[in-house]
């Protein structure tokens, strides 16, 4: 089975709070995976120990900014990805979710057409000569596009197709057979996994228009369920559990299917039954080199995607609103009674209220206010907030 | 003029009128956060003279409950009422919902910013090709510029949501109908019940496809029991905790103390002014699992992005460094009281009261001084 794990990099200060003074510094733009897709990517890689297959990460964004994370990924012990694709185009840039979730869309369909064509080869070839199969399958077993089942170098895995022809245990028409029955579940049996929601705002809406997006490209209703908490494979469709308000349900999924994973989900251990299973099915390994696919390799409807193919529009970002003047106790200055407007210098000051902190004035202000001021003490402050609560 | 290569606009787009909102039914339960949404609508309904309808979607809805939809502001109820409906399922609910939208074409649609608002609403704004505005946290009218078509629209709805870099961000969806949103819960209080208020409820049938039941097969719901902290939506007098409180200044921390300290604070208040007090906490100590506290500090009761988003008249932070994510929780309250050993603590730059003290000091000073105004 395919595995998709979407991943996305958002900037740093939004995973890990680089904040002065409460204001973020974008200049501080380094990109980072999206903290809640760790979980995507543990998730994604507990379905495919259990099915077999192969995990592909699938990530949009500039791609200088997201190979690097993509490398980590490769090289993490567990639930390491196999395969990485980066769709990164400046005409993909400014995409709300409806044009994202089209593009991350496009790209998981690809890799399922590049699965697809190469078992078409397949079925092709094994119509003809034997050694010409044999040879296409182990060229397609080394570039990661036929799993152990069809051919395999492992000394683990027996049985495979090429193996079983060889022997003369299957015919040439079981062995077609066989492969169209592969290339039909490449479509009909995958998984794309996403984070709940990530860092920099885009909440949730990936993963279900990611579902949405695919249901229309390949023509087949793909459900998701975000937030999953729990999440098992059984007999060719997921069980999944998550929260639904103060419910938790528990929902049984057919595959294809789009998950979101909540950040209190947990692996739970596979047992060594469950990974011999999965072993047939798995495929030779990493590719260990991100892709880059632009444009011109996916080839979408360009009215839906980036700028263009985006419904919101986001206007001017507005402060809220000048923050109310500090009162620090034990500190700051309050004027003890109310205050007319005046000026000192030329310049006009006031009116001011009994309790208005003078900390901020000049001190020549400060100076003509002497006298009508004190500490903002525990009591004054006491009595604001009773007057607020009462 | 040709066209430019955009997603087309919405057919018939000036057509749209009224504002919904998608009000959640589960499992024989009203979701209460669908009257904030009612109370949202209105206000968007105020500014255009449009008229509120609400969808409910369910398996024998009690007439109780559609009323109850009107008497907190809804002029008309849509009731999709059917066995296969009964349990929430994303594609029966998205089908229902945007087949419902495309046939009545509502000007604005908003959910709930919450489980089920979340996961269906994606899937109803992709069917209708529409933008979404997630979290919105107010509704204003604006009119926006959009590059890409090089027009400038007017009377078009700002979606006011957080945004991490300036703080608030309009989302606006010029071209497209409905205009979709989710609403932040917490930020729209729910209008008063008002039981001579009278509505139209439109029934409409709906047909199941079996395929969605087929593909999404709810197996099994069942409730939790009673979520902790959910005082701390309502009530006017909120203490949070933060890591302060295992970073004493003087002498060996003493969380279990500090947590004393605040519930004598909100029992006093509780008891003298009848203000409806709450304790909560930051990220950081709900995850720190401090021993002493293990048992009140839960998640539940945490105050954030992540947590939960309180509205008080007055809230104090104690010990709590005020991170952007434990910030968007709080931005309701009126007043802010920051204790932090740290005067330069980001929290400041929200706090209307600073008390720049260790809050094992702090808070029993605090005590005094209202036991002294409440005499
Ligand atoms: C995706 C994501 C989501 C998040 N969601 C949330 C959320 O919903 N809610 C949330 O709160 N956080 C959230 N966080 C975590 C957040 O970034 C902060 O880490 C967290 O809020 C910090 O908690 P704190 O203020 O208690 O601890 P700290 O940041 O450690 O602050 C402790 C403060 O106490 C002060 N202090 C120390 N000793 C004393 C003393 N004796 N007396 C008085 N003051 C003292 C210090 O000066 C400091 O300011 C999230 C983070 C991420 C990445």
């Amino acid at each position: 089975m395919l595995v998709f794990a979407l991943v996305k990099g958002v900037p740093a200060n939004t995973a890990n709070v680089v904040s002065v003074g409460g204001i973020l510094r974008r200049e501080q733009m380094d990109i980072v995976m999206n903290p809640y897709d760790r979980k995507t990517v543990e998730a994604a890689d507990y379905l495919k120990r259990q099915v077999g297959g192969k995990l592909v990460a699938v990530s949009m964004g500039p791609h200088v900014k997201i190979i690097p994370i993509m490398q980590k990924l490769f090289d993490a012990e567990v639930s390491g990805i196999d395969e990485a694709y980066i769709l990164s185009d400046r005409k993909f840039a400014g995409a709300d979710t409806l044009a994202t979730s089209y593009t991350l869309a496009s790209g998981v369909k690809k890799v399922l057409d590049i699965h697809a064509q190469a078992m078409d080869k397949l079925i092709e070839a094994s119509r003809g000569p034997v050694e010409e199969f044999e040879k296409l399958s182990r060229d397609l077993y080394l570039s990661n596009l036929a799993p152990n089942y069809v051919y395999s170098d492992r000394p683990a895995v027996q049985e495979t197709l090429v193996a079983k022809l060889r022997e003369g245990k299957i015919s040439k028409s079981d062995v077609e057979q066989e492969l169209i029955k592969l290339r039909e579940e490449i479509y009909s049996n995958f998984c794309v996994v996403a984070g709940m929601k990530a860092s920099d705002g885009e909440t949730w809406n990936t993963g279900p228009q990611a579902a949405e997006a695919l249901s229309e490209m390949l023509n087949i209703l793909i459900p998701h369920a975000s937030s999953a908490t729990g999440l098992e494979y059984y007999q060719g469709s997921l069980i999944v559990k998550r929260r639904i308000g103060q419910f938790v349900q528990t929902v049984r999924m057919q595959l294809p299917a789009v998950i979101t994973i909540n950040p209190d989900y947990y692996v739970s251990p596979l047992t060594l039954e469950m990974r011999r299973e999965a072993r047939a099915m798995s495929f030779m390994g990493k590719k260990k080199e991100p892709v880059v696919w632009t444009i011109a390799d996916l080839n979408p409807d360009p009215t839906r995607i980036g700028l263009a193919g985006s419904p919101t529009v986001v206007g001017p970002g507005v402060d809220l609103g000048k923050p109310p003047q500090i009162k620090v106790v034990g500190k700051s200055l309050i004027l003890t009674q109310d205050v007319e407007k005046f000026e000192v210098d030329g310049k006009a000051y006031g009116p001011f209220k009994k309790g208005d902190p003078v900390d901020s004035l000049p001190d020549q202000v400060k100076e003509k206010l002497s006298g009508k001021f004190k500490v903002f003490e525990y009591d004054d402050l006491v009595d604001e907030l009773l007057r607020e609560l009462k | 003029m040709s066209q430019p290569l955009v997603l087309p606009d919405t057919p018939d787009a000036a057509s749209y009128k009224d504002v919904w909102t998608f009000t959640e039914y589960v499992e024989g339960e009203l979701f209460q956060t669908s009257f904030e949404a009612i109370a949202a609508a209105r206000k968007i309904a105020s500014m255009t003279n449009m008229r509120v309808g609400t969808v409910i979607v369910g398996y024998k809805i009690p007439q109780e409950v559609i009323d109850s939809l009107i008497w907190r502001g809804a002029d008309y109820v849509i009731v999709v009422d059917n066995l296969e409906l009964e349990r929430y399922n994303p594609l029966t609910y998205a089908s229902v919902l945007a087949g419902v939208a495309r046939e009545r074409k509502p000007w604005a649609f908003v959910f709930v910013a919450d489980d089920i608002g979340r996961d269906v609403a994606p899937r109803v704004a992709y069917r209708l090709k529409t933008g979404l505005a997630t979290d919105c946290i107010d509704y204003e009218m604006g009119e926006i510029y959009q590059g890409v078509v090089g027009q400038t629209f007017k009377n078009v709805l700002a979606q006011v949501r957080p945004d991490f870099a300036s703080r608030i961000a309009k989302i606006f969806t010029p071209r497209h109908r409905p205009q979709i949103s989710s609403m932040r819960p917490g930020y729209f209080k729910p209008l008063p019940e008002d039981r001579s208020r009278k509505g139209e409820v439109v029934r409409v049938q709906w047909k199941v496809a079996e395929e969605e039941l087929k593909r999404f097969q709810i197996l099994e719901v069942s409730r939790l029991p009673d979520e902790e902290g959910v005082e701390l939506l309502t009530a006017d007098f909120v203490i949070g905790l933060g890591l302060g409180v295992v970073r004493r200044t003087k002498g060996e921390p003493d969380p279990k103390l500090a947590l004393d300290l605040a519930m004598k604070i909100n029992e006093l208040l509780s008891s003298r002014l009848k203000v409806k007090t709450a304790i909560g906490a930051s990220r950081a100590l709900v995850w720190a699992e401090i021993r002493g506290l293990k048992d009140f500090i839960t998640p539940g009761r945490q105050i954030g992005q992540t947590g939960k988003t309180i509205s008080p008249k007055v809230y104090v932070a104690a010990g709590i460094s005020g991170a952007i994510q434990h910030k968007v929780g709080i931005i309701r309250s009126k007043k802010i009281v920051a204790i932090n050993t740290d005067p330069n603590a980001p929290i400041k730059d929200m706090a209307t009261y600073m008390i720049n003290e260790d809050l094992y000091d702090a808070l029993p000073k605090l005590y005094e001084s209202l036991k002294r105004r409440l005499e």
